[in-house]
């Protein structure tokens, strides 16, 4: 119930504040597509490879990136700047408890983030599969990405198709709704729950949100280029790789949004090491954020930075 | 303790330690590896509020005054002793005890600048479980009762510092809590927006019943505000008396005399009762202020004493008049004696 209030309380505000500043949503929105568009656009067809489902692929790896990393950076230096201005303490005065809050908040932002993100994501893959039916298909690295999405009309393969990561399609998106609502759901748990951990370790150390920087840009290129050729590489990067709760989201998500493997996605590894990974980061997570948030009442670093 | 107290501190004891990696030490002022400094910013303190009563805390900067709001209101967490807000425990149950309390810490902090007043006030009503109607309600009679109905649309950034602290005093009363808790809630305020301010303190106790606990170090506001004060010194509670209880202490053993010249002050010290003598030359005239010990028949007799030996003198007595103290006196008194006693008074 309480989750639900803090919930209505913070969309109510976030729709406030973008209504009020609608100038600065517009253009945010704006340059956000313009640039991804003309950036992936500009860099495939610059290299010459025309493959719009690299670029789709790329594309998404880099907003699932972003969502990590903007996810992680609302508890560090979110928090951080919280306790700074001293909301952290109005939050945590608020009779729901301050893990409450941030769920709520999580959830807020997750929110925004999928829809700006798939409004983004749809006309760029609009834009990439339009550009590149109006190409001539007189080359044939071209002609992949104007006749794969046709299915049946297979001509002679690039010669560099060796290099698009098992998980890139064709351009287009697949939103089949079961499994896109699990892993949206099952990415949102595991990223929350290593969301708290690093925001537990910030309301104590303060220096933590310095490593939460780098972790966070890390945990971008990882979204990048995370494909499920992640399975030839030795046993301990593998191991390495899956205790990063972006790396099975990314390449799940991939594989439904862009191969549109479907509902065989539960059946992949990566699933698994998804669900391997909201078991053990959300209770961890909790675990720690609960402990330093009462370390942090002791020490009194609730308010101060 | 009074078991009808809205809130009761019980020997509540907070140390602070802090680590220090390759800096100065504050006192040696030599670059160290590694230091840890120990703060005692409350030091087994107890005191009470009670329904409808303004207690004052008075302190100099760091002395422990925000650390006690910050342990009633369950943000800070005692080493040892309890703190109990309506019969509840704040370590126990704190977030029933946060539906009792509202908090306004130092400065415009509590306030949401990007959104209006009314806006800001939905927002906290909701996050405090305040919802429709009632909390439309309740935010249209706090924002006319605190006087900023005119502004209810105005995005707060664009009000001033006054207003701000109005809201944000409106922000902590939206769940009509019994306990209300004012960290320093006119400091760097002007004299209109400050008056307003007490105005309205003081109507809401009176009128409403509120329990208020009020920090501040303005001995003006203190003294007009409070019914009582709790004078904190060093994270100690150095005096908690009633306002005129706390004035009287004081007055009693001080006295100026009018004199036609200002004798040798030294004979006047060495008088037993005498605790200090000096000058004094204002409107009235020269003279000189002694003060007395407390005990009566010891004050008499330094008194007469110390008039005697003015007569000894040669000196013209014209006047001997009772000395009328303010807070500020009696803070400064308390605050000197107790750093150079280190005991508590």
């Amino acid at each position: 119930m309480g989750f639900f209030l803090v919930l209505k309380a913070e969309v109510k505000r976030t729709m406030i504040i973008s209504r009020r500043y609608w100038f600065a949503t517009l253009t945010a929105l704006f340059v956000a597509c313009i640039m991804f568009t003309v950036f992936f656009y500009g860099f495939f067809s610059g290299i010459g490879t025309g493959m719009a489902g690299l670029a789709i692929d790329k594309a998404l790896g880099l907003i699932i990136g972003i969502f990590a990393f903007s996810m992680v950076g609302m508890f560090s230096t979110g928090l951080a700047g919280m306790a700074r201005s001293g909301e952290l303490e109005q939050v945590y005065m608020s009779p729901h408890g301050l893990i409450t809050n941030f769920m709520a908040r999580s959830t807020v932002s997750t929110i925004l983030s999928i829809v700006t993100w798939t409004v983004i994501l749809s006309f760029m893959s609009a834009s990439l599969q339009r550009a590149s039916s109006n190409e001539s298909p007189s080359n044939p690295q071209t002609v992949q990405a104007a006749t794969v999405d046709g299915a049946t009309n297979t001509t002679t393969p690039p010669a560099n198709a060796s290099t698009l990561p098992s998980t890139a399609g064709t351009g287009k998106l697949h939103a089949d709704p079961l499994p896109v609502s699990v892993l949206f759901l099952l990415t949102y748990f595991s990223m929350t729950g290593f969301g708290f951990m690093i925001g537990g370790l910030v309301l104590v150390f303060k220096q933590v949100g310095q490593i939460a920087v780098l972790l966070r840009f890390a945990m971008m290129a990882i979204a990048w280029t995370a494909s499920d050729a992640l399975y030839n590489h030795h046993i301990i990067l593998q191991a390495l790789a899956h205790t990063i709760p972006v790396t099975d989201a990314a390449i799940c998500l991939k594989l439904v949004l862009l191969k549109g493997i479907g509902n065989d996605v539960f059946t992949h590894p990566s699933f698994f090491y998804l669900i391997l990974n909201v078991a053990v980061w959300t209770p961890i997570g909790l675990a720690i954020f609960k402990a330093m948030e009462n370390w942090a009442r002791g020490k009194g670093t609730l308010g101060a930075f | 303790m009074s078991s009808a107290a809205a809130v009761e501190l019980c020997d509540a004891d907070k140390i602070f330690h802090t680590h220090h990696f390759f800096q100065k030490h504050e006192e040696t002022q030599k670059r160290r590896i590694y230091y840890k400094k120990t703060v005692h910013a409350v030091n087994h303190v107890t005191f009470d509020i009670r329904p409808g009563e303004i207690l004052g805390l008075l302190g100099r900067n760091g002395a422990g005054k925000t650390t006690m709001v910050k342990m009633i209101s369950g943000l800070v967490k005692p080493n040892s002793g309890k703190v109990i807000v309506d019969g509840l425990d704040v370590e126990t149950k704190r977030l029933k005890v946060l539906r009792k309390i509202g908090v306004v810490l130092e400065g415009t902090r509590t306030v949401i600048w990007p959104l209006t007043p009314m806006e800001n006030l939905s927002y906290f009503g909701n996050l405090r479980d305040v919802k429709g109607k009632i909390l439309k309600e309740r935010s249209k009679e706090l924002l006319d009762f605190i006087g900023l109905t005119d502004k209810m649309n105005v995005e707060v950034r664009k009000l001033s510092r006054g207003q701000k602290q109005r809201l944000a005093i409106c922000i902590a009363l939206i769940t009509d809590p019994p306990v209300l808790l004012l960290d320093e809630p006119t400091t760097g305020l002007d004299v209109q927006s400050s008056r307003a301010i007490k105005d309205k303190v003081i109507e809401m106790t009176r009128q409403r019943g509120k329990c208020v606990l009020v920090t501040t170090h303005d001995m003006n506001t203190a003294q007009e505000l409070c019914d009582r004060i709790a004078i904190v010194h060093e994270g100690k509670l150095a005096a908690c008396k009633r306002t005129e209880d706390l004035l009287e202490v004081f007055s009693d053993q001080t006295y100026h005399l009018r004199l036609d010249r200002v004798p040798d002050l030294a004979p006047l010290t060495a008088i037993p009762g005498v605790l200090s003598a000096a000058a004094l030359n204002d409107d009235e005239g020269i003279g000189i202020s002694v003060q007395l010990v407390a005990d009566e028949a010891q004050r008499s007799s330094a008194l007469y004493a110390v008039v005697a030996s003015l007569e000894r003198a040669g000196v013209v007595l014209r006047a001997i008049n009772h000395a009328q103290q303010n807070l500020e006196d009696v803070f400064l008194r308390i605050t000197n004696t107790d750093t150079k006693s280190g005991k508590s008074s």
